[in-house]
């Protein structure tokens, strides 16, 4: 099990004002709430998509305490690099420069900046809202979306799995990568405060925020929905910094995964087969991050250290 | 001695770029503008310039990275062409709508398809609606100067929008010229180092509120009449800075016009960037066989000096106006129509598109287009869509 962060709840200081405009029950709400407890106030922090409803409104004011220039989809990572650059110029080299990104922002549309991003390596923090689908826009699919599940533009579910981002960016030489749950906030809590260290940046971290809107999941059960997810193995949690690869949460018994279909209205139409679909996709990832998790180890007697 | 450099319209604009202090640039390779970024980022690699730099993965994000670096209080470059210009227009949009200062310099070029490579405004007159100011160049020299005047004006009070530099792509960028460089301390004088107002930029802790959902009340449209009211400063800024330019380095190109023998000519060529150089030309030689004509050469196209052209042509003697642009699409054809509809005894209007994808508009040309003019005034028919110049047609055509 987790051990239990302390530090999470004596932080007092609030970034995220009571007022945000998110729907009920919003994962993404939740992730930014703790990030931004994690991060402190001395940070520059760009959020695109869902972030724009959860930051502020004209002339209602700021929803968040910490400036939030929102830049428009599709250049998310170009808009981190720029501040980040800036922010060198001006001599602001202790701050930090976050951004929270939606998925499609992320895997989709904003994809290749955020692999530019990586790839010329700023420093900065990079968080996925991982939504599985185009929440702000009522609920398509992207790339993310779950094998089966359905969306307003997949009404017969999802043919294809998920883009697994974490692993392309670790394919990017990123020296800190983890997925995480708002189901764990701690565990969010603690790959933040590691993504803070500067020589771990960039860092991505990708969470897996549920979001009734599009979910069709009952909004008291949003933390419900992210723990399944962990524990019947669909989103397994991991990190890699700089050469070690770990699991953070292995289920001493992995729950069924109709546990979790079941809580959500999107996969209400799901059949035998398609369930059996979405096992062999579960098993197939558990395995692939079980054999990262073994290459990265000491047993690891690969090719190139045979040498 | 004034320092006199051999230069292309690249180098100028590097050149300027970096006399102006510049803080970030951020670029994405295009020709026939991208010797810019590879200037500034020598001249950052041999230290005579200090400033961030970024290899953006594309115009978009090279766009969006200067708008974060314009939001975090740094005076901030960008350079492009054509369908890079194309595909940072979304962003475009951003900028002036949070009243950011920057500057971005345009080798105009033909836009897609057929794949044009060569000089063509189309790629920035498509942008006129993204509420960016444009001034068009003449000159190697006009492009060096514009530059340190744009950012004069993107960074004035009243104004604070971005300004796009256009210079003719290979006319002017790949054209070596003789070019006067003044020295750091006299740009200095003329432009000091960019100190945004501590409520222009972000920093932590600080204000904490931009580009967010504007849905509640409409207040949308207040922030676009803010930027409105920006864009008719902008029409005295850019003479003022024009002139202070002029008191400060002996040069000066008109402000948003620049009119050449227009008092008591009878047909006026209207146009912008290089071909009115030769236009210029082209005028001395006819005014020594006697003819009266003269030229305007539009350097504001955004905002477009309506009032200024109608001054200019009410008080000449003109019969007829001949506007010719380097695009198919009739830009400048449109708002000086638009800029001249309610003058009295407004003379005839005839727009030709001459010069397209690098086509060359030599003094020959210019001249057929003065004749062309004479032969029409009186035409009460005159055709009311610009016609294309120089033209292969075939006889099936209409």
């Amino acid at each position: 099990m987790l051990k239990k962060y302390k530090e999470i709840f004596e932080i007092k200081e609030e970034w995220m004002l009571p007022v945000g405009r998110s729907c009920i029950g919003c994962g993404g709400g939740i992730l930014t709430r703790i990030v931004l407890k994690a991060v402190g106030g001395n940070v520059l922090f760009t959020a695109g998509s869902c972030g724009t409803n959860t930051t502020g409104h004209i002339p209602i004011g700021p929803m968040c305490t910490i400036p939030v220039p929102v830049s428009q989809l599709g250049v998310p990572g170009a808009a981190l690099a720029g501040m980040e650059v800036a922010a060198r110029v001006k001599g602001m080299e202790d701050t930090q420069i976050l951004g929270i990104v939606g998925d499609g922002d992320a895997a989709d549309i904003g994809f290749g900046t955020i692999s530019g991003l990586f790839e010329r390596g700023h420093k900065v923090i990079c968080i996925v809202i991982d939504n599985q689908g185009y929440s702000a826009t009522g609920g398509q699919r992207s790339g993310t979306t779950e094998l089966k599940a359905w969306t307003r533009s997949t009404p017969e579910g999802k043919s294809r799995p998920p883009k697994y981002m974490p692993l392309i960016m670790l394919a990017h030489d990123a020296p800190y990568v983890a997925t995480c749950s708002v189901g764990y906030p701690e565990d969010i809590f603690k790959k933040v405060r590691k993504a803070m260290k500067r020589e771990n940046q960039p860092a991505y971290i990708h969470c897996f925020t549920p979001c009734p809107t599009s979910w069709k999941n009952e909004p008291s059960m949003t933390v419900e929905v992210s723990r399944r997810a962990v524990t019947c193995g669909v989103w397994p949690l991991w990190e890699y910094e700089r050469g070690t690869f770990r699991r953070n949460l292995v289920p001493k018994r992995q729950t069924p995964v109709e546990d979790y279909l079941s809580l959500q209205g999107r996969f209400k139409h799901v059949t035998e087969e398609d369930i059996g679909d979405i096992r062999d996709y579960i098993k197939e990832l558990n395995e692939k991050i079980d054999r990262l998790v073994y290459a990265y180890s000491k047993d690891f007697k690969g090719a190139s250290r045979a040498a | 001695m004034p320092n006199i450099k051999y230069m292309r319209g690249n180098q100028a604009a590097a050149e300027a770029a970096r006399l102006s202090r510049i803080e970030f640039m951020a670029a994405y390779p295009i020709p026939p503008s991208a010797e810019i970024m590879e200037a500034v980022r020598t001249f950052i690699q041999d230290g005579k310039l200090k400033a961030g730099f970024l290899e953006a993965d594309g115009e978009k994000s090279a766009q969006a990275a200067c708008y974060a670096a314009a939001f975090s209080g740094c005076r901030s470059f960008n350079a492009t062409s054509s369908q890079g210009l194309l595909f940072m227009h979304e962003t475009l949009h951003m900028i002036p709508g949070q009243r950011l200062p920057m500057v971005l310099v345009v080798g105009n070029r033909s836009v897609f398809s057929p794949h044009g490579m060569l000089c063509d405004h189309t790629d920035a007159v498509s942008q006129r609606d993204t509420g960016w100011v444009q001034l068009y160049c003449g000159t190697v020299q006009e492009v060096f100067d514009t530059v340190i005047q744009a950012f004069k004006i993107s960074e004035d009070p009243k104004v604070k929008l971005p300004v796009m530099v256009c210079e003719d792509g290979y006319w002017l960028t790949h054209s070596l010229e003789c070019t006067t460089v003044p020295t750091q301390e006299e740009v200095d004088a003329f432009l000091p180092p960019y100190q945004p107002k501590d409520y222009d930029y972000i920093a932590p802790y600080g204000p904490s509120f931009f580009t967010s959902l504007a849905m509640m009340d409409n207040w949308f449209a207040e922030y676009k009449y803010q930027e409105l009211v920006a864009e008719r400063n902008a029409l005295k800024v850019i003479e003022d800075v024009d002139q202070e330019f002029g008191g400060h380095f002996g040069r000066s190109y008109g402000g948003l016009l620049d009119p050449y023998m227009v008092d008591d000519a009878e047909v006026i060529v209207i146009g912008m960037g290089s071909v009115m150089v030769t236009a210029r030309h082209t005028v001395d030689i006819m005014r020594s066989a006697g003819k009266r004509v003269g030229i305007v050469k539009i350097r504001a196209f955004r905002p477009f000096p309506r009032k200024r052209l109608a001054e200019v042509v009410v008080g000449s003697a003109v019969k007829m106006l001949v506007v010719i642009e380097k695009t198919h699409v009739g830009a400048l054809f449109d708002e000086v129509r638009s800029a001249l509809y309610g003058v009295d005894n407004r003379p005839g209007i005839l727009g030709f598109g001459a010069g397209i994808n690098g086509r060359d508009v030599s003094p020959y040309n210019i001249i057929d287009l003065f004749e062309q003019g004479f032969k029409n005034i009186g035409n009460g028919s005159l055709p009311d869509e610009p016609q294309l110049y120089f033209i292969r047609k075939k006889d099936s055509d209409v």
